[in-house]
């Protein structure tokens, strides 16, 4: 889908959210998470399919975003070398359900971590999991698991990375840079010290500020979406984060 | 007979029914696996099964539209996600966290519109308090797993969503579906679920015993599994045309209950009550649920201790076992503070055993 394509699509809906935000546009088209704050899910749907719902924002302005299964479905991760039985290990619950639907639409049986980093070491280690998707705060956590397991991938989904730890695990890292409300942004390759992204074939980006356009009619679709993470756009569909200064958005 | 204690080997067992499965089959089918857990007690390492469902798990959400997953555990979470949105039509399924359930999160909450809620039923209770009057007058369905439907809890439901259908089914996290429910079925009553044979062990004189069920999990039969609930067989044949139908009456009488959302287990009881220098012959503990109209149902535990066996006051007792006292995986402390549970009640008494519940420590008080 071409960015003409999805702005026609969302300009031909029922659905007015993108429609009144650009006729009463003050900001360039930019969308932003207040617009999301400040219009209800059922406002801004794009499509009626079975879909995953759940609050996303900041603790101060939170929101409900939906994920369809078919657009869970398309989102990638790279050439991850998956096997069948994942631990999925989040801080945030939503996050951990969320990725945990994404294993099972890509054919695989998650093991979900608990609050309790106890029982997610416990309970992986009962199933022996074979590759973990987690976010940069757990992955502290887990890192005993990563040393004891034979696993066969570590996939970090987030907005920041700690590359240190990155490169102190032995076994192969896959760093996604990922946010609840855009997806899969790209997908991160660690060479030393540093950690460059290529990005996801459906995104369009935009400046260093990282302006998101999704190229799919997702349930709410993201379009020209202002994203937090401080960037470099190195040219090509690639860019470089600037982990320290990216934890909180 | 396989209790909680034996079924680590089960476990390993499922572990590697989920091994054994061809590649294709898990990529091909992968929603008809699950991984379970549960957290455990202080003294034993938390329990692991995979399982295998059938396609009545995934018909509970029929009639759901907007549904809201209300569970505390983060798999039970994602199992009632994995039942909603497979449903004939579509569903949206919005996940809360007990954290959600205040200002600014809930008025997004309420923005939702949903017409359904589903999960743990203190959990479910509790989020139907949080929510707006107006959000509440959407509710039209809710399906209740986990936790017997206690009276504290009807009366939550009843002020707050008066309308509402009331469903569910009878699983457990280690074992899967054991009971559905019909249209002709009261709640706590059901039909065994496809595929289980269910006893009831050592039924008393009104026809109460324990439950014992089995099943095939994949391969591998999970024969006479302790499920530490009370049952008994109604003598009639249900209007749906099945013949065999249950009443499950709680856990009275065992080594853990449910209440509020959490669980208090004896073991734990036991290890306190040791720390404080109480025999076991000396103390008993009765725990109920009480409803309470800003966060739904609140637990309530009372410790009876026998006159002149401790040195401590009521209020010493009541502090040392709220300090240590485990409710699932926090501190009996942590959810008073929490406002979860009230704070312990502790009474002295000549005589805490009646005839006939003399070896019975913990008690449900409201089932």
């Amino acid at each position: 889908m071409t960015r003409e394509e999805l702005q026609s699509a969302v300009g031909e809906s029922t659905c007015g959210f993108y429609r009144s935000l650009w006729e009463n546009s003050i900001s360039a088209g930019i969308v932003r998470r207040a617009d999301f704050f400040q219009t209800p899910i059922q406002e801004r749907r794009y499509k009626n399919v079975s879909s995953l719902a759940l609050i996303a924002g900041s603790a101060e302005e939170p929101f409900v975003i939906e994920w369809a299964l078919e657009d869970l479905r398309e989102e990638s991760v790279g050439d991850v070398p998956f096997g069948r039985k994942p631990l999925v290990c989040f801080r945030s619950p939503h996050n951990a359900v969320l990725w945990s639907v994404w294993c099972y639409e890509h054919g695989m049986v998650p093991l979900i971590g608990e609050r309790n980093p106890a029982v997610t070491l416990a309970t992986a280690r009962l199933l022996l999991v074979d590759g973990i998707i987690t976010d940069s705060a757990s992955l502290h956590d887990i890192v005993p698991l990563v040393e004891e397991l034979r696993l066969s991938y570590v996939v970090v989904v987030d907005q920041s990375f700690d590359v240190a730890l990155l490169n102190s695990l032995r076994t192969k890292v896959y760093p996604v840079l990922w946010l609840p409300e855009t997806g899969i942004i790209g997908t991160g390759e660690l060479r030393g010290n540093d950690l460059t992204f290529a990005a996801d074939p459906a995104v369009l980006l935009e400046h260093g500020d990282l302006v998101v356009t999704k190229l799919r009619l997702l349930v709410t679709p993201i379009i020209r979406f202002q994203t937090h993470p401080k960037t470099q756009i190195i040219g090509g569909g690639r860019f470089s984060v600037r982990a320290s200064t990216v934890r909180h958005l | 007979m396989l209790d909680r204690a034996g079924y680590g080997h089960v476990a390993t067992r499922t572990r590697e029914l989920l091994d054994a499965l061809p590649l294709e089959e898990v990529r091909k089918n992968s929603y008809r696996y699950m991984v379970r857990t549960t957290s455990g007690t202080t003294r034993s390492e938390p329990l692991l099964v995979v399982q295998q469902f059938q396609q009545r798990s995934y018909e509970r959400a029929n009639d759901m539209r907007r549904v809201i997953v209300a569970a505390g555990a983060w798999h039970a979470r994602l199992a009632n996600v994995v039942f909603s949105v497979h449903s004939r039509l579509p569903v949206q399924a919005l996940t809360v966290d007990i954290a959600d359930l205040a200002p600014p999160a809930i008025n997004a909450i309420n923005s939702f519109g949903a017409d359904s809620v589903m999960g743990f039923t203190s959990f479910v209770a509790r989020v139907l308090c949080a929510l707006s009057d107006e959000a509440c007058s959407r509710i039209r369905r809710m399906y209740l797993v986990g936790e017997k439907v206690s009276v504290a809890h009807l009366a939550v439901f009843k002020r707050r969503v008066p309308r509402a259908i009331l469903d569910g089914s009878y699983m457990s996290a280690e074992f899967g579906m054991i009971g559905v429910r019909c249209s002709d079925l009261s709640l706590s009553v059901y039909h065994p679920a496809e595929g289980v044979a269910i006893e009831c062990l050592n039924p008393d004189e009104t026809g109460r015993g324990s439950a014992l069920v089995s099943r095939m999990i994949g391969p591998i039969a999970v024969k006479d599994y302790f499920v530490g609930d009370e049952i008994r067989f109604l003598p009639t044949t249900c209007g749906c045309g099945e013949t065999v139908t249950f009443e499950v009456s709680g856990r009275l009488g065992f080594d853990r209950l449910k209440v509020a959302g959490g669980e208090v287990t004896l073991d734990n009881l036991d290890r306190v009550a040791h720390a404080a220098g109480l025999s076991l012959d000396d103390y008993r503990m009765e725990v109920a649920n009480e409803a309470d109209p800003r966060i739904g149902v609140r637990g309530v535990l009372h410790l009876q201790v026998r006159s002149g066996v401790s040195p401590m006051s009521q209020d010493e007792i009541a502090d040392f076992f709220e300090r240590r006292l485990m409710v699932t995986s926090r501190t009996l402390r942590a959810l008073v503070e929490s406002g979860d549970f009230k704070p312990l009640i502790v009474s002295f008494a000549e005589k805490i055993y009646n005839d006939e519940r003399k070896s019975l420590r913990l008690v449900q008080k409201d089932v």
